[in-house]
């Protein structure tokens, strides 16, 4: 099959009408192939979505009358996360598959008269429910908060999903957007949607504090860092190996980056395993100092609950956090590539721990004030 | 100096348009797929050793030629095999690079390699410290035809800014979306830029971006300057980067050119570098800011080019003259 796929490929010209035809037949017989082969496990699949509906009406249920809510994926743990540090009534709803599952949805922000419905990100099935909404009611606002940043349009999905909530706001079913990053904002602003701007935030009071054993080595803790290209561990781990007496707690680490620890012979106490963020929360209180060299994010949380759990973190120049400030200047890096200057900044971090912290203190509080404001922008 | 060849591979066209203009000899060589890739190399090098080569150079180890080196340590113990690493720590995502370059150290500590070039200072510190028989090289292009490039380029620049955007590959780490961007972010400007993917017009049709495309059909010096040139700046803000072809033929071209902070080409404080460097490679904002001050500074921006560029041409030979000759 996959060898006449690529014999028709051959042949014919990808952006033409007869590759266009062959691929949908193609598609479509595929995806019943599929559903006839699979067909137990779809069922149970949609038992599964059809009951996250019924509790996301549930939910929905309790916020009659109110001014907003944001509906998350709480299987996007970075997504969740963020939207959970920022709103207050929020709905967690995966996948929404099936016409009778959408109308629910729609029906419920609908009959509770919820006056604006927002969307953290954009999930399968969730254009359908904002059309749905829209034609209910279309005095509803709808507001979408796009988590992403122009990168992520090098994959077809994000890129297809993009395409779709911008049709969406041309046909004036989506009220606006908000970006989490000031240079996304000010970009869709330019090209003529409706902008507004957040900054994610992080509350971790509730996470027990636990006190570090005093060694003589310097515990370097890199997370969540093994999947994609962009969070860039090779480089971490080599700028790990500079610093003298360092460990590396990596979690998860993948065969590819263990194997490189042992080249380097970098000692680690590393497991290839994802922990809940909970859990993860505690373990990096072990640790000196945290990296997190990537080379694109929007408004990562993972530094900010790194500095929340009292442990410095330096971040790639690639996000508004702690931009013009002095704490910037000691944990932000701008040479995301290169080990040896990695290095000295985790060496420079460690001599200034003290410093470093008190001046996130003091930079969280007008942070806290700033993402309120944003918030009460966003939603009215 | 030892007699020396340069044996590099098509898998990194790039590459292979700073190394083959850095060494006087070279010659392409298959990547070693098959048994026939295998002959093919080893009668090549062969013949090579029987004229008098006495250091075989390679640019990058790819996949077989590890095969190729074995043998040819053990049928001629006295032929001197150094290998250029062409990936930088990041790119060790990728299972085949990470394989290739994994192998390159064990060949090193077998004795099979006898010195590996690193083009990143980090690299090269890193390696050393492990105890590997390092060496740094510094890129370098001299364009020996430059004047005749110029005559036969034909400038079609029109009112707007011309921004000239041209990745040679379609990856993520060349960071192409948010490089496009710039275009809507500086007023009264257009991008030209190399169409690798129908998304990347797609992209600037939808944000309303003014552009216009061209393919670089051979990734050659003599065709990435024919597109250079049409611009007044070029923008080369990938994420990570090993060799910055796109940067030295453009300033070649004194068409300035602003890339990412991912190299080891200037001094921390240098005026260049303040000019031609973003620290931001994702974000438009800034990047159209430097943009602006590139503009409104061109001519100092290409003396100072010239300064720095004599300086690094003295390093950069000196360091080529080390490598060949220890």
């Amino acid at each position: 099959m996959q060898k006449l796929k690529n014999l028709v490929k051959r042949f014919i010209k990808k952006d033409g009408f007869l590759y266009k035809g062959i691929s949908k037949i193609y598609h479509s017989l595929s995806t019943m192939k599929y559903k006839i082969t699979n067909r137990r496990e779809i069922k149970e699949k949609n038992k599964y979505y059809d009951s996250q509906v019924n509790r996301a009406v549930e939910i929905l249920n309790g916020y009659h009358q109110s001014e907003y809510v944001v509906f998350y994926n709480p299987t996007w743990l970075g997504v969740a996360a963020s939207t959970k540090g920022l709103f207050k009534n929020n709905v967690p709803l995966e996948q929404v598959f099936g016409i009778k599952n959408v109308q629910k949805v729609a029906k419920a922000v609908v009959d509770n008269q919820i006056k604006t419905a927002i969307f953290s990100q954009i999930v399968d099935g969730w254009t359908q429910v904002i059309e749905e909404i829209k034609k209910l009611n279309p005095e509803v606002k709808i507001k979408v908060i796009w988590h992403g940043n122009c990168y992520e349009f090098f994959s077809d999905y994000t890129w297809n999903l993009n395409k779709e909530v911008m049709n969406l706001y041309k046909e004036k079913k989506i009220e606006a957007f908000a970006f989490v990053r000031s240079t996304m904002y000010e970009f869709y602003k330019k090209v003529g949607f409706k902008s507004f701007y957040l900054q994610n935030n992080v509350h971790k009071k509730d996470i027990p504090m636990i006190k570090k054993e005093k060694t003589d080595q310097i515990k370097i803790g890199i997370y969540n860092a093994d999947t994609r290209e962009l969070k860039n561990i090779y480089t971490a781990l080599s700028a790990m190996k500079l610093v003298p007496n360092a460990v590396a707690d990596v979690v998860p680490i993948n065969e590819g980056a263990k194997k490189f620890t042992e080249i380097l012979g970098l000692e680690t106490t590393s497991i290839n395993d994802y922990i809940p963020n909970e859990e993860l929360l505690k373990r990096i209180q072990n640790n000196d100092i945290n990296i997190y060299p990537t080379f694109t994010e929007n408004a990562p949380m993972f530094p900010l609950e790194s500095f929340e759990m009292g442990v410095p973190c330096l971040l790639g120049n690639n996000n508004d956090y702690f931009v013009g400030t002095k704490l910037g200047d000691y944990v932000i890096l701008t040479r995301e590539d290169d080990p040896a200057y990695i290095k000295e900044r985790i060496l420079n971090c460690m001599e200034h721990k003290e410093e470093i912290m008190k001046l996130y203190e003091e930079w969280k509080k007008q942070f806290d004030v700033k993402c309120d404001k944003l918030v009460e922008l966003f939603v009215k | 100096m030892k007699n020396y060849i340069l044996l590099y591979g098509d898998k990194k066209p790039e590459d292979n348009i700073c190394l083959t203009n850095m060494f006087e000899r070279s010659k392409p060589i298959h990547l070693g797929w098959t048994d026939f890739d295998y002959n093919h190399n080893m009668n090549l090098i062969q013949e090579e050793i029987k004229n008098g080569v006495e250091q075989i150079i390679f640019a990058g180890l790819e996949i077989g030629w590890d095969r190729m080196i074995e043998a040819i340590k053990k049928d001629y113990p006295n032929v001197i095999i150094k290998v250029i690493c062409t990936t930088s720590d990041s790119l060790l995502y990728y299972e085949y690079e990470r394989n290739n370059f994994f192998r390159l150290l064990e060949l090193e500590k077998e004795k099979k390699v006898d010195g590996i070039a690193f083009l990143r200072k980090g690299q090269y510190e890193t390696y050393k410290a492990l105890g590997y028989h390092c060496y740094l090289l510094k890129e370098n292009y001299c364009l020996k035809k430059k004047e005749e490039f110029k005559q036969k380029t034909e400038n079609v620049k029109d009112k707007k800014i011309n921004l000239g955007i041209y990745p040679l590959n379609y990856t993520w780490d060349k960071n192409i979306f948010n490089q496009l961007c710039v275009g809507k972010m500086l007023d009264n400007s257009k991008i030209n830029y190399n169409l690798l993917d129908p998304r990347m017009k797609e992209f600037l049709d939808t944000m309303n971006i003014e552009s216009q495309e061209s393919k670089i059909q051979n990734i050659e010096a003599q065709e990435i300057i024919k597109e250079i040139v049409k611009n007044d700046v070029c923008i080369s803000c990938s994420f990570t980067e090993y060799m910055h072809p796109i940067f030295f033929l453009s300033m070649e071209m004194e068409v300035p050119c602003l890339i990412g902070n991912n190299s080891d080409l200037f001094e921390e404080d240098s005026v260049l570098k303040s000019y031609v460097v973003t620290e931001a490679e994702d974000n438009a904002i800034i990047n159209a800011e430097k943009i602006k001050k590139i503009l409104e500074n061109k001519s100092e921006v290409l003396e100072q080019y010239k300064i720095w560029k004599e300086k690094y041409n003295q390093e950069a030979k000196s360091n080529l003259e080390e490598f060949l000759e220890k």
